[in-house]
Parts: C-alpha cells; sequence; structure tokens
C-alpha cells in the first residue's frame, strides 16, 4: 500500500484493532524498527504493528512527526529562518506538553517507544519515571510503577537499616 | 484501574538510568521483583560501569583519617554511611598499623607499605579495602627485575641515585578479564626512571604475579623529558582516559603509560612556556578529551591556560580562550574523571573542593586539614558495593 503524495514516499502502519495509518516513510523510520523492516524490503504492503493500539499509536506518530529532522522544501525555509537553539527549544517545550498524559498512557508510551526502538521518546517516557523514584517517597514509587510491598516486615526491615543513608 | 506490570527489560532499561546510587536503593526497596532485578550480578556491573563511583570524601594519609563530604554536597549521606561502616586506621592491617604508610588510593582501594622486618630489600606492599576490612599483602618484585634495576642505577652512577620511583594503583581494564573476576580485579605498578628509560612492572590481582612492562621501544632514552639530573624532582604523574602522564621539568615532552597496552611512549607537551617547577593538573573532558591545566609563567602562580586533546585521533594540544583562576591560598591537589580536587585556604575556613572542568563549577566538600589528601571514590554499603580485594 505504500503511495506516493506530494513526492514523498507513504508508509501504511496498521494497529491490531484495525486502525491504519498513512504516514511519510521518513517519519516512520524514526523507529528503527520499522526503518529495518524497510530496509529489508518487508514493508510492501501494510505494517502491521503488534501490540500497540490505534490510540498509543497514534501518539507515537505524532511524536515522529514533530521529531522528524526536517527536509525537503517546508522543511529546509523553516530551519532558515529559525535558528537550532529556537528549535530544540520548541522542541523541549512540545516534548514537556505531550508527556502531560496518565501513567497508563505512558507506561503504554514506554512499551511502545521499546518495541519500536525510538530513542528520543524512550528518553522522554523514561525520564518522568526516574524523577518519579529519584523525588518521592516509597509509598509514591509503589503506586507510580503500580507494584505492591510484598515484602515481609523483617525484610523491609533489613533492607532500611543496611541502607539507612539511601532513605534519610 | 489496575496497570499492567513493566516488562522487566524495561524496568532494567530505567533503573540503569537512575542517577545515583540511593535512587537505585529505593527502587529496589519498591518490591521483592524490583530488588531481584537490581541485586543482579550482571545489573549492578552495568550500572556500574555506567555511573563512575562519586567522591566520597578526602583520605588523609599522614593521619591516617577519612574527611567526609558533609552537607549541602550531595554524596553527604553515603560518605557518612562509609565513615561509619569503614575503617581507615587500617587496624586490620597485619602488623602495627602505624608502620603502613598510604601510598595511594583508587576505586575504594588504598596501597600502603611499610619497611620489611629484616631492614632488607624493597618495602613490603599490601592493597586493601577499607570499607569491607580485607587486603591482600603482594608478593615481592621478582629478582631479575630488581637486579637489572640495581644494575642500571650502579651503571648510570650515583649522580642519577635520586631517581623518581613510585608505586601506584591502576583500575581494572575494562574487559572481560575484569568482567570474569568480578570486582576484586586490581593492578599495581611499580615504576622507576632512569636516565635513558622508565623502568617498570604491574602485579595484577587475577594473576596474582608481577610482570616486566617494556620501556620505551623507539628510543632508548628519554629526549625531551630528562633533561638534567635535578630536574627529576619536578616529576608528577597524572591520570586521564585510560593514560598515565608523567611530566618533568621540560616543557618538550610527556611519558605516557597506556594502562589498557601497558606500554610506554612519548608525546608532546603543550606548546606553551611553563615554570621548571610549576606542575599540571590533567583531568577528563567527557567523551574520551582530556583537558591539561598548565600555569602561566610571569602571572600570578594561580593562573593556569586550558589545553584540550581529543586522544585517540590526534595527540595535538589544542589551546582555549579561557584560563582559570585560582584565589590565594588554593592549590589543585589532583583530579578525579572531570574534577579537578581543589584545597582552598586563606580567605575562608580551609576546605576541599571540587572544580568541573568543563563549566568551572565549584563545589565543597568538606573541611580540610592537611594539604596532603587523596581523593576516596567509591560505592556506598551495602547493595552496590562488594569487596574489592
Amino acid at each position: 500500500m505504500a503511495t506516493r503524495e506530494a513526492g514523498k514516499k507513504m508508509i501504511m502502519l496498521k494497529s491490531p484493532d484495525g486502525m491504519e495509518f498513512e504516514v511519510e516513510e521518513a517519519v516512520a523510520m524514526e523507529s528503527q524498527t520499522i526503518r529495518k523492516m524497510i530496509e529489508d524490503d518487508c514493508a510492501d504492503t501494510a505494517i502491521l504493528i503488534p501490540n500497540i493500539n490505534s490510540k498509543i499509536l497514534s501518539r507515537v506518530i505524532e511524536y515522529c512527526n514533530k521529531h522528524v529532522p526536517t527536509t525537503g522544501a517546508t522543511g529546509a525555509a523553516a530551519s532558515d529562518t529559525v535558528a537550532p537553539a529556537a528549535l530544540a527549544e520548541d522542541l523541549k517545550i512540545w516534548d514537556a506538553e505531550f508527556i502531560k498524559v496518565n501513567r497508563a498512557t505512558r507506561f503504554d508510551l514506554i512499551q511502545a517507544a521499546s518495541y519500536l526502538n525510538i530513542k528520543g521518546l524512550l528518553d522522554l517516557t523514561s525520564q518522568t519515571t526516574i524523577d518519579t523514584i529519584s523525588d518521592n517517597s516509597l509509598e509514591e514509587i509503589r503506586s507510580f510503577l503500580s507494584t505492591k510491598n510484598d515484602y515481609l516486615p523483617e525484610e523491609e526491615q533489613t533492607i532500611r537499616r543496611e541502607n539507612q543513608w539511601a532513605f534519610q | 484501574m489496575a496497570l499492567p506490570a513493566i516488562a522487566d527489560e524495561l524496568l532494567v532499561d530505567i533503573f540503569l538510568r537512575l542517577p545515583t546510587p540511593e535512587d537505585l536503593i529505593r527502587a529496589s526497596a519498591a518490591c521483592v521483583s524490583f530488588r531481584r532485578l537490581v541485586a543482579d550480578r550482571s545489573f549492578l556491573r552495568r550500572f556500574r560501569k555506567l555511573h563512575p563511583p562519586p567522591l566520597l570524601g578526602f583520605l588523609d594519609p599522614n593521619r591516617h583519617c577519612f574527611h567526609p563530604a558533609v552537607p549541602p554536597h550531595p554524596s553527604a549521606p553515603p560518605a557518612s554511611a562509609v565513615a561509619s561502616a569503614a575503617d581507615f586506621s587500617f587496624d586490620f592491617l597485619p602488623g602495627s598499623s602505624r608502620d603502613w604508610s598510604v601510598l595511594d588510593v583508587r576505586d575504594g582501594r588504598v596501597l600502603l607499605s611499610r619497611p620489611r622486618r629484616a631492614g632488607k630489600g624493597l618495602n613490603e606492599m599490601v592493597v586493601c579495602d577499607p570499607l569491607h576490612r580485607q587486603y591482600l599483602l603482594l608478593p615481592e618484585l621478582p629478582d631479575d627485575l630488581v637486579a637489572s634495576w640495581i644494575d642500571t642505577l650502579v651503571t648510570e652512577g650515583p649522580r642519577f641515585s635520586g631517581s623518581y620511583r613510585e608505586t601506584f594503583l591502576v583500575s581494572p581494564c575494562d574487559d572481560e578479564e575484569a568482567a570474569a573476576t568480578e570486582e576484586t580485579s586490581f593492578r599495581v605498578i611499580w615504576m622507576t626512571l632512569l636516565q635513558t628509560k622508565p623502568m617498570a612492572a604491574v602485579f595484577s590481582s587475577g594473576t596474582g604475579q608481577w610482570r616486566a612492562i617494556p620501556p620505551l621501544t623507539r628510543s632508548e632514552s628519554l629526549p625531551g623529558f630528562v633533561l638534567s639530573t635535578w630536574m627529576v624532582s619536578f616529576v608528577s604523574r597524572h591520570y586521564a582516559n585510560g593514560r598515565f602522564y608523567w611530566i618533568s621539568g621540560s616543557t618538550e615532552k610527556l611519558l605516557v603509560l597506556d594502562i589498557r597496552r601497558m606500554e610506554f611512549s612519548m608525546t608532546d607537551h603543550p606548546p606553551c612556556v611553563r615554570g621548571v617547577s610549576d606542575d599540571v593538573a590533567i583531568a577528563e573532558a567527557g567523551q574520551g578529551m582530556t583537558v591539561m591545566f598548565v600555569p602561566k609563567p610571569n602571572t600570578p602562580r594561580f593562573t593556569y591556560s586550558v589545553w584540550r586533546n581529543n586522544g585517540g585521533s590526534s595527540t595535538q594540544w589544542q589551546t582555549e580562550e579561557k584560563t582559570i583562576s585560582l584565589d590565594y591560598g588554593s592549590l589543585i591537589m589532583g583530579a578525579v574523571g572531570r574534577h579537578l580536587l581543589l584545597y582552598r585556604g586563606s580567605f575562608f575556613k580551609p576546605g576541599y573542593f571540587t572544580q568541573d572542568v568543563n563549566t568551572f563549577e565549584l563545589e565543597r566538600v568538606c573541611d580540610a586539614l592537611s594539604r596532603q589528601a587523596h581523593g576516596y571514590c567509591n560505592f556506598p554499603p551495602s547493595l552496590l558495593s562488594s569487596p574489592t580485594v
């Protein structure tokens, strides 16, 4: 289903819930996993992305659209007029807005970024988790990572005693 | 809504990115399965490889005491944990701890020496881990090496008898050998500077033996390095990015030891003037870049020009516009990674500081008693630290 539109090669991505997304090849190739499929010529028809539902896939595509290096007629004009530092700053603000999602979505995005091998998105989505671990209490870490305290009371005591300095 | 559990490999990826050891410990305290991931030996090895051990304080070699980092320094909590768990008086070493002198400190290990009982031969040496109170006595240097050293001394005559000699610790190389023997692998180098060549041997904890390091291959002498006997007293050793550097009073050449290949070579001194007795500082500026701070002559002694060298592809030193200036009463004691270790006194309570070589940001570590101290870097107990000897 690869088609051409305005001189750009298009790729069809399919989510397991049956939705189809037509994206520029350059955008899809932000994902190293898809890039490899395309380079290995496994992408003649639509590429099925397993385990990533349409809601998450559309967000991932939104991210790749924003982060694809600007080339071509319109892109070149944009990068000529805007200084690289300003562009980077703009992207940072955009990223900060992009990641304002609930925890369930964020975890889905981490899994998607990992499966599709999109380094920027994986860095962005993991960073929130890292910040949560760095800045919050044990209870908040557990709640954020949706895990339960399954230590025996004496085991937890031992860990706290042996690493007392880390809990100050 | 119950969220699906994150796959282990994703958690590992996230945990590896945690910036500090305390973050990792807190994450591991969340639940049993997190702890299992974090306590895995190969995970810990990867974490330690990505995160160099933090500077926890300074070891005073003369008083046998440890000055831990104090608040507001970020290493203060782990430093106080180490200070209370470790024995920096070295009472766990054989014999009287007063007989042992600290020679070097690296990666949480301390190298010490003491005169032999009979008063004959070279000093006895030990490498120890004060945190785990373990030690390893080093075997004597091989007889043939000592004999050949003495022969050369005799040939060169008494005018070179004050030759430069030292023993120091070397990090394990980050290859399979180190991985196989886990964290207890280290090396010690015994080195002497003769008029015509360096002579050295390396002890490896893996083999438990000394072996000679080949002297310079291409040249039989040290042209541009040892210009005269008296200059030997201005030789000093520095380390960055897998290389030890020795500078002398000469501004022509530096002597280099690549610790991966265990090979000596000569390299150019940055093309600038330096006072014969002025010591430089060498540190790591990230991405394999080595940076050298050279005191400017005819300016107050504490202004340094900055030279960068990207090591691998070129041995050329590039100068930078900026200089750094130290306050009166300050001095550079050495460097750890990308931080210069400074002693600052005079105008304020004397203290040990670090200065980032890229941002030049100064950070106070703790109060200082003496101008002589070794930076002590290590992982704090207990999760991340395992015996290093």
